[in-house]
């Protein structure tokens, strides 16, 4: 096994090292765009209209409630049709993939402000303090204690989602495990190989959020 | 200069009832400034609910609250503004836990009042030093004991230059052994002539530092006057009846 | 109450801005397909390409230059035979044919054969490859190699676990055989559907002989061998390799056929699959 792996790697490693910046390229996307929406989403829950928390709460319910490859080939297949401009097939599958991340990393943030303590903002509000200033000194500080690590879990997920773009061909890890499976007939050699690139790429965003989280733990 | 014969906080009629259940049931109550006010009752007889109303955490669902003058309850009525101007004290403290001792007092006048850094730190340290909490100021709460916790959350509220106090049973959550400590620095804060209203189950405490007492059960107060009519000279059976229960 | 009303707002509010949007700028001003082709200056081919020779990857060379094989000859022959540009879009093989019966994309070119259930729903152009030898062009199963001597005929594996790829042919080829077997397994892919015999999770696989032979060649040591003595009896019609494309569009279908018609007689389709059999036994490790 470990000889026919070398043998691949001899002869096609740069296939997998392309597919990893692919996967990187992507997941790198996905999160900081499905953050920041995710993050938007949010804040605009927090507002007093009603119209736009009901909009959200349907996007999350859609969302988080079905499987994320049926919203791509949702959104390769049906958005293209409704949009006014022209968007590449690539662009789709990305949009796919920030829209679903988005979702989540709302309900994070969400939850991690929620979980704040009820008492800090009633302390807060008490000592005169505005609404805004309660949120940006009191609550949200404490909240990204609870949101970190379940959002450090969320980029892990995307790390790994990446994947369900092999179905259309973007380069990515898997992409590249079926490239060569089928150019060398071998599979388990093939896919080991591929796995391995996925733990690494976790296991070292893993240890950098862990790093984070230790750093936010000083005052505890 | 404290003026005793100033209405600082004028209650009438208030109503407060959460989906069925009937908290308040028509409040009258008229609070002088300098005046050190204690409630006592049961669990559930509204007297928490009663406090949070004065500072709108909860809000009425009929009756007016005038503060200094002006009406509150109002719907157009900047309640930051008051706020500032009314204390509060919580049974669990609530102290922000990021935030070091001398930031937790500092973080509010620098942010609300536009209080000059320099200034403000100087005015906590000086808070700091009278409650004995000063060579705490630059940890963060956790190291801090439950009374320590309380005698940081009441210079806090000190810091913003309060009218008046709410407390809400600030000693409730205490370990015995330091009740002592925080009703030490309520007693030195009501002599120095600060309008205090506590809800409070120690009775030893609002007997000897109250002016007034209000007993409040099923949402109306029942009972009020000085400590030695509500305790010695017991007007009404249910004041009787839970006195005899609390007092061992 | 009235969070139940917001919710259905919001629902109505997403439903019409889909609705809404409509049919924008994406209606065809061309009259037909053909048209549209040629006005848009290329032409879009999806294939799958995992089926050596006909279409697959070289992983050493980029973008629409890594798809290769006989049936990418083809694409690019028709392309500029038409005078357009040629895309390829990779697909995985029921999206192809799905894409391509929707409209999505032009021409699907990826070893169709003709299948009457594939002509119902999609154009279907004349044969454009037929095999030059018989065997190569023929379908049977390839086994577990112990199951070599005991196994000569499709009625034997009636205790034994088939696969077969979904959607294919050769799925269809099963079918009318009323051959019958202990457990019937599908997969998207050929090479799935060859893994799980290797692996010892199905007996047989049903498949074209040229691309077993391909995959036993590359793959020694995989456990695999065809059964020499079967051969599905194929009707002429089955046996052709043929493009497809969307229902109703017959004057890309007579213009294709042309172009077929063009390519059977020069023979240089052969010439490809015998080029690309040679290239993609290259890119094996052996």
């Amino acid at each position: 096994m470990l000889q026919i792996i070398a043998s691949i790697w001899q002869k096609y490693g740069y296939v997998y090292i392309q597919g990893a910046w692919g996967t990187i390229y992507i997941a790198v996307l996905t999160v900081l765009i499905g953050t920041l929406l995710g993050t938007l989403l949010a804040f605009l829950r927090l507002t007093r209209s009603r119209i736009l928390q009901a909009v959200i709460r349907l996007y999350v319910w859609i969302l988080r409630g079905t499987p994320a490859l049926l919203q791509i080939y949702f959104f390769y297949f049906f958005v293209p049709k409704y949009l006014p401009f022209e968007m590449s097939e690539r662009a789709c599958i990305m949009m796919a993939l920030v829209v679903n991340a988005s979702a989540y990393v709302e309900e994070i943030i969400r939850a991690g402000i929620q979980a704040v303590d009820r008492g800090q903002t009633e302390a807060a509000r008490s000592l005169g303090m505005t609404a805004r200033h309660t949120m940006t000194h009191i609550i949200l500080p404490q909240a990204i204690k609870n949101i970190l690590p379940a959002l450090g879990n969320e980029f892990i997920v995307m790390i790994k989602e990446a994947s369900l773009a092999s179905i259309f061909f973007i380069v990515e890890i898997t992409s590249a495990f079926k490239t060569v499976q089928s150019a060398t007939f071998i599979t388990i050699p093939a896919l080991v190989i591929s796995g391995g690139l996925y733990l690494l790429l976790t296991t070292v965003l893993s240890f950098f959020m862990k790093l984070a989280e230790r750093r936010l733990q000083v005052n505890d | 200069m404290i003026d005793r014969t100033k209405e600082l906080i004028v209650v009438k009629d208030l109503y407060k009832s959460y989906g069925k259940l009937q908290v308040l049931r028509g409040i009258d109550q008229t609070i002088f400034e300098g005046e050190v006010v204690s409630i006592i009752g049961a669990s559930g007889s509204g007297k928490s609910t009663f406090l949070r109303c004065l500072n709108l955490l909860e809000v009425p669902d009929s009756g007016s609250i005038v503060f200094d003058g002006q009406e509150i309850t109002g719907k157009k009525v900047n309640i930051d503004a008051y706020r500032q101007r009314i204390g509060m004290v919580f049974q669990h403290f609530n102290v922000f836990p990021h935030l070091k001792v001398i930031d937790n007092i500092t973080v509010t006048p620098c942010l609300e009042k536009k209080m000059d850094k320099a200034k403000a730190v100087s005015l906590a340290e000086d808070l700091l030093r009278r409650v004995g909490l000063y060579d705490k100021r630059d940890e963060y709460p956790t190291k801090l004991s439950g009374g320590q916790k309380q005698r940081l959350a009441i210079v806090r509220a000190l810091a913003m230059e309060p009218q008046v106090i709410l407390f809400d049973e600030p000693t409730s959550a205490l370990d015995p052994e330091m009740v002592k400590e925080v009703l030490d620095v309520i007693g030195e804060l009501a002599r120095s002539g600060m309008t205090i209203l506590i809800v409070t189950h120690e009775m030893g405490f609002a007997k000897k530092v109250s002016d007034r007492v209000l007993f409040i059960d099923e949402g109306q107060i029942v009972e009020q006057g000085t400590p030695e009519e509500v305790f010695e000279n017991t007007q009404t059976e249910r004041c009787r009846d839970f006195l005899n229960k609390v007092l061992y | 109450m009235k969070k139940t009303i917001a919710m259905i707002l919001a629902a109505a509010l997403v439903l019409g801005l889909l609705a809404g949007c409509g049919q924008n700028g994406n209606e065809t001003k061309a009259a037909n397909r053909l048209d549209e082709i040629l006005e848009r200056g290329y032409i879009t081919v999806a294939t799958e390409p995992y089926f050596a020779p006909q279409e697959f990857i070289d992983p050493s060379k980029e973008g629409d230059a890594q798809y290769v094989g006989s049936d990418i000859e083809l694409a690019k022959l028709i392309a500029e035979k038409l005078g357009v540009e040629c895309r390829i879009v990779p697909l995985d093989f029921t999206t192809v044919l799905s894409s391509v019966t929707e409209g999505k994309y032009d021409l699907a070119i990826s070893a169709l054969a003709y299948k009457p259930d594939r002509a119902e729903n999609m154009n279907l152009s004349d044969a454009y490859y037929t095999g030059d030898d018989d065997d190569d062009n023929s379908y049977g199963f390839a086994m577990a190699e112990g199951l070599v001597g005991t196994v000569t005929d499709i009625s034997e594996l009636a205790d034994k676990v088939v696969v077969v790829q979904q959607g294919s042919l050769q799925q269809f080829l099963w079918e009318q055989s009323g051959a019958t077997c202990k457990e019937l397994k599908y997969v998207s892919s050929t090479n799935d559907a060859f893994m799980m015999v290797s692996e010892g999770k199905a007996d047989a696989v049903i498949t074209a002989t040229a691309f077993a032979r391909l995959y036993i060649e590359a793959n020694a040591g995989c456990g695999i061998v065809m059964c020499e003595e079967y051969r599905f009896d194929v009707d002429d019609k089955y046996t052709g390799m043929v493009i497809g494309m969307q229902k109703g569009e017959d004057e890309l279908l007579a213009r294709i056929n042309e172009i077929i018609a063009e390519v059977v007689a020069s023979g240089v389709y052969a010439e490809w699959v015998k080029e690309y059999k040679a290239y993609a036994a290259e890119l094996g490790l052996a």
